[in-house]
């Protein structure tokens, strides 16, 4: 019987196996970021569409407001809040509201469901509406008020990207501010 | 027989530089692993809660718009979509005569709960739907009610935390229909898991019918005027571990904030509820 010398690996096979592990050990990673990225963007679409559910639902109660709701464009949150209109809870006090107008309504409407109320208690931050719960809500709401109907349009940031089965793109990518957001539609009929 | 060649193996540098190596490698292997599942966990947790706050809020806005509903539409009786406020000392469902919407300033006893009123049976000449001859858990209600197309009233609260039980089973939302009298129609439901607390808003209008605010169960003064409702739930998952241990605070309208300091995961689902059946023509 006649025994070999024993010989180990080269160098150069080390090597090659490092580079295809390091590879794949990168695609595991980058899939895991992708999937991250993709539940946190579907949190932000369901509660999107609560957003616009809710906003519909606020129309129908203050119908007589209903041309208070167009936003011309995109809804910018005021720098203070508009007069508040929903008893309410700042982390520190409650407070009873007065009663408001149609138009008070509806501005206070639309500040409540998308701005940030930065409200704090024993100085952490209250989770309370949902744009605490959704990057960058922005609304754009058209109204006819001839026709009761509204065209109602949430915005919000994502990073994901991709297509639908149609091939049309679904996250609109502004080039010029290097932002990635993703936005739904719904047409209402009061 | 052949003389046999000295063996020579791996010197103490190889060896180690090996183990070094491996070392190395394995470190970010196992790095990858746990923080792969980290990351699983901490989704599922928060998925755990955001599809409770969902489910629980699509299922109350299809209960509860039907609040004021009148089968008899020739009748001229108005009755108010929603069971006015407890009296002080009202019993806690589901015991009898706990018919009316509760207020609470704070989550210790499951918050707020909500009772609306509807009527039942058939319209005349048209078979009832399903909702309109059953509790709010799906229950066949008493044929003397439904022929009669009396009203009864829809009771839902958040069973609070007794501590005993496990997460999955606590937290529960739970449902039951009264008769007008406060007899109970049938056990109380539970609705579903991971419901932590409850607290609505009442949206009163003024005499003509036009909305002017959303005020607190306790300062609603005509109960007649009631045009819609605002819920905010508090779900959670239905484990207890996923987020890193840190102080998160929660606001529902209202209520004073709830802070925790645990690692759950918690989701705010708030909605506004319009009771179509209260517009005036």
């Amino acid at each position: 019987m006649s025994i070999t010398k024993q010989r180990g690996f080269g160098m150069v096979e080390v090597l090659v196996t490092l580079g295809i592990t390091t590879v794949g050990l990168l695609g595991i990673s980058s899939l895991q970021l992708q999937s991250n990225r993709a539940a946190q963007d579907s949190g932000n679409r369901s509660q999107a569409v609560w957003v616009l559910e809710d906003l519909a639902d606020r129309m129908n109660i203050n119908a007589a407001g209903l041309a208070d709701y167009d936003t011309g464009g995109n809804y910018s949150c005021p720098a203070s809040a508009p007069t508040i209109c929903a008893d309410y809870h700042d982390g520190s006090s409650r407070t009873a509201v007065a009663a408001c107008s149609a138009q008070e309504i509806a501005a206070f409407d639309l500040w409540d469901l998308v701005c940030r109320k930065e409200y704090t208690t024993n100085g952490t931050a209250i989770r309370a509406s949902s744009a605490d719960f959704i990057s960058n809500p922005v609304l754009n709401i058209q109204v006819d008020a001839a026709e009761r109907s509204a065209n109602l349009r949430l915005t919000w940031d994502t990073r994901t990207s991709g297509t639908d089965d149609n091939g049309n793109t679904l996250y609109i990518i502004d080039e010029s501010s290097e932002r990635r957001t993703a936005t739904i539609i719904r047409e209402v009929q009061l | 027989m052949k003389r046999l060649s000295p063996q020579s193996g791996m010197t103490l540098i190889e060896l180690m530089l090996a183990i070094a190596l491996s070392l190395i490698i394995s470190y970010f292997i196992m790095n990858i692993m746990v923080t792969s599942a980290r990351t699983a966990a901490i989704s599922e947790g928060q998925a755990q809660a955001q599809e409770t706050g969902r489910l629980v809020m699509a299922w109350l806005d299809e209960q509860l718009s039907v609040a004021g509903y009148n089968s008899n539409y020739q009748s001229s009786e108005f009755q108010a979509p929603m069971a006015s406020l407890c009296q002080a000392g009202a019993p806690v469902p589901p015991a009898n005569n706990a018919h009316c919407t509760f207020n609470s300033n704070d989550h210790s006893s499951g918050g707020d709960r909500i009772a609306i009123r509807r009527s039942t049976g058939a319209r005349d000449g048209v078979t009832a739907p399903d909702h309109d001859v059953q509790t709010c858990a799906g229950e066949a209600l008493p044929a003397a009610i439904v022929n009669n197309q009396e009203f009864v009233i829809d009771v839902y609260w958040v069973q609070p935390n007794t501590g005993t039980a496990s997460t999955t089973d606590d937290y529960e939302l739970r449902c039951a229909t009264y008769e007008e009298n406060g007899t109970r129609i049938a056990d109380s439901q539970a609705i579903a898991n991971g419901v932590e607390s409850l607290h609505i808003l009442i949206g009163v209008a003024d005499a003509d019918g036009n909305p002017q605010r959303f005020v607190s169960p306790a300062n609603v003064t005509n109960w007649e005027r009631v045009v819609g409702i605002r819920v905010a739930i508090l779900a959670r998952e239905f484990g207890d571990n996923t987020l890193t241990q840190d102080s998160r605070a929660y606001g529902l309208l209202d209520a004073d904030p709830i802070t925790f300091r645990d690692g759950t995961a918690r989701y705010v689902q708030n909605g506004t509820i319009w009771f179509p059946n209260t517009k005036k023509l």
